[in-house]
């Protein structure tokens, strides 16, 4: 085959298990490129809190007197009783809790500064472990500014770091294919890339580290675990970062296996999370955009923000009721994501609507106009309930929303305010009835987050395909990696290092 | 009371009347008049200054009617709108009424539907005051409900409702706090200091385990 670039190591991917191998692969001799499909690096750490949960008796751990060990990271992550450890392969686990000390000091190494205070987190871990990187200085190079975002922090520190010691990051790269020796246990070659309207070919002598974010922005691919998670789910991040399953596919084509599937409808942490952010197609838990967001012209809206479900009810696609409001676990998502009445679409439970009225608007010091909110298809205003249904539309909207039952449904739910009760849904003490024109309806449909199952990996992230066997030279990191369902950085840089550090060591 | 169930798919005209009522006071005091505001509104946004709008109770008996006004009400597109002045049941109880645009050609109009809660007129004080259970902080905008009345605090903690007699459960609300219902009976005036637990949102990050 001819190769228009050769290299040691091919990562494909430039976010934070993308750049942690990267670099590690440089510190240990080897060359890197970078193929990022995204016009600028980062994926989905640069848009994240920065919460890097990294434990084992750290640096900062010891600092503050937190009593850590591997062995703890180790128990506490595979703890039986627990929905986010007991689905976790305990030999990565393993690998992990032993790598916490020294990726945190590799972290350091390279330029990643934190915040010297120690969160305590209601997941698996036992003790202190998580330190949140601070965000990073230039404004106009954080995607979504002023709002906490300290992930870019670190990826762009991490970046900063790569380039500096020689890795080459080829941005608006798509990678489209990955090349295998196609003989038995054959190893993986090279990749292909697509930029530009060119296709290039580029050999990886030595390895291929898949760092493309996991799975959640593909509708095929993510409805494998999950048939209910059609179209209408968006995926956070968007339209910044997108989770599209490329390496996963790449991978599997070759041969790949996927792994620990279990842990990604387990029901525990944010894989599916109740929007906060209403009226706007991608808004989040913690994550909207600003105005002054470098790409708010493609999100065209920040959100209204909700922090009381005692301001609206929320309906289903058949305008309708479905679940007390101001439940946001999985007994929620599960009803909002049921079968409500569509026959022409079965899975799926189509898009979700918070209907509320001036007196909320009022209340909360909402500005229900744009950019705040997006009437393209997200929010929408009327005069009255029955208005509202009709100008609710949607493409994710299959059918109209009858007004007569959207009013019902707004009448029975002021019955309820009246006498207390709500008698169908036990809504604590519904307070305010929706009354007070003009009446909104804002997009509020579950909204998809982590992937938490990806590609089978050995303890080194060599992937192994359908018989168990390691694919030669094929390494995966980071969202795409199956077997430790950890939310968040953690994981994902602790293998990006050890990815980058064993393809480095590999004969080319 | 009628469930989405037993509801018609919209037979839409172009000029479909729908209304909105609001405004409702809670409660309504047992044999007393009260004031409602209602507003309709064409789909083809037609001015309807002047017609007909009218309350009837269970009975299908009408109780309030009136015009409306000449003006949309501001921040409306085309909701032309009247206050009414409506007669409450002698009982104290929660009931309906229906509302209904009653111009001759209101063929194609949807009626609204309000609900109320009836009380016996109040007679006694009830004063509040709310602090955070660990901290002793006066907590304001916390919503009190005693049955139908209701009231919230101010910046400091405080709150009166003019109650009537009778027994109630006691429910606080303020997001992020906890505090358990309780039965209280009034028949005086009464002062409660009432406490709520802090329960601290989790970071937008974290997540639900079990």
């Amino acid at each position: 085959m001819e190769w228009n670039l050769s290299t040691d190591v091919v990562v494909i991917g430039a976010g934070a298990a993308g750049l942690a191998a990267a670099v590690s692969a440089r510190d240990h001799g080897a060359d890197v490129i970078v193929v990022e499909e995204n016009y600028d690096i980062g994926g989905h750490a640069m848009l994240s809190g920065g919460r890097v949960h990294l434990g084992g008796g750290n640096a900062l751990q010891q600092k503050f007197n937190i009593k850590d060990s591997p062995g703890q990271v180790f128990a506490d992550w595979t703890d039986h009783k627990r929905g986010d450890a007991r689905y976790n392969d305990r030999e990565l686990v393993r690998a992990f809790a032993d790598e916490c000390v020294p990726t945190f000091q590799f972290l350091l190494d390279n330029g990643v500064t934190f915040i010297e205070k120690p969160i305590t987190t209601p997941d698996a871990s036992s003790v202190p472990r998580v330190f949140v990187t601070h965000e990073w200085h230039v404004p106009s190079e954080v995607i979504a500014p002023r709002r906490n975002r300290n992930g870019s922090g670190l990826v762009r520190r991490l970046a900063e770091s790569a380039r500096k010691k020689g890795a080459q990051i080829l941005l608006k790269h798509e990678m489209t294919q990955i090349v295998r020796d196609q003989r038995k246990g054959g190893r993986v070659l090279g990749v292909m890339v697509r930029a530009e309207g060119r296709d290039i070919a580029i050999e990886a002598r030595k390895g291929i580290v898949i760092a493309t974010g996991g799975h959640t922005g593909n509708v095929n691919f993510r409805r494998m675990f999950d048939p209910r998670l059609t179209e209408e789910y968006q995926q956070a991040g968007l339209p910044y970062s997108f989770q599209g399953a490329d390496g996963e596919l790449a991978a599997m084509e070759i041969g790949a296996s996927l792994w620990a599937t279990g842990a990604q409808t387990s029901e525990v942490g944010p894989a599916i999370t109740k929007t906060r952010h209403v009226g706007t197609r991608w808004g989040y838990l913690s994550l909207y955009f600003e105005t002054d967001s470098p790409i708010f012209n493609l999100c065209k809206a920040t959100g209204l923000t909700v922090t009381d479900w005692q301001e609206a009810i929320l309906v289903d696609q058949t305008g309708k009721r479905f679940w007390n409001e101001l439940d946001s676990g999985y007994e929620f998502l599960n009803a909002a994501l049921g079968h409500h009445g569509d026959e022409t679409k079965l899975n799926g439970g189509g898009p979700i609507w918070a209907i509320f009225d001036a007196d909320a608007v009022a209340r909360q010091k909402w500005k229900p106009a744009p950019p705040h909110v997006d009437p393209d298809g997200y929010f929408a205003s009327a005069d009255t309930i029955f208005e509202l249904a009709g100008r609710i539309k949607n493409p994710y909207q299959k059918q109209p929303i009858s007004g007569a039952v959207l009013q019902e449904t707004v009448n029975r739910y002021n019955s309820f305010v009246a006498s207390g009760v709500d008698s169908d849904f036990n809504k604590p003490t519904p307070l305010h009835p929706i009354a007070k024109p003009p009446f909104y309806a804002a997009w509020s449909t579950p909204i998809l987050h982590d992937s938490l199952t990806g590609l089978r990996t050995d303890t080194h992230a060599q992937v192994l395909d359908i018989r168990g066997e390691t694919i030669p030279g094929l390494y995966c990191a980071g969202e795409s990696q199956g077997g430790f369902a950890q939310h968040g950085l953690g994981r994902c840089l602790v293998f990006g290092r050890i990815a980058g550090r064993h393809a480095a060591q590999r004969n080319s | 009371m009628a469930t989405n169930d037993t509801i018609s798919p919209d037979t839409i005209s172009p000029d479909t009347i729908s209304l909105a009522v609001w405004g409702v006071p809670m409660p309504v005091v047992a044999g007393e008049r009260f004031a409602i505001k209602v507003g309709a509104r064409s789909a083809t946004g037609r001015a309807l200054a002047g017609e007909r709008v009218e309350v009837t109770d269970a009975a299908g008996a009408v109780v309030a009617a009136g015009q409306l006004g000449a003006t949309p009400l501001p921040g409306t597109e085309a909701l032309y709108w009247t206050t009414l002045d409506v007669p409450a049941s002698e009982k104290s109880q929660s009931t309906d009424y229906a509302v209904r645009f009653a111009a001759a050609d209101a063929r194609d109009a949807m009626p609204a539907r309000l609900s109320i809660a009836i009380a016996a007129k109040p007679e006694h004080t009830l004063a509040v005051t709310v602090t955070e259970q660990d901290s002793k902080v006066a907590l304001g905008g916390v919503e009190i409900r005693l049955g139908p009345f209701h009231a919230r605090t101010d910046k400091a903690g405080r709150a009166e409702l003019r109650v009537a007699r009778g027994s109630y459960q006691l429910e606080l609300w303020r997001t992020a706090h906890a505090a358990p219902h309780r039965p209280i009976h009034i028949d005086g005036d009464m002062s409660l200091a009432l406490s709520m637990l802090h329960v601290p949102e989790e970071h937008p990050d974290a997540r639900w385990v079990r």
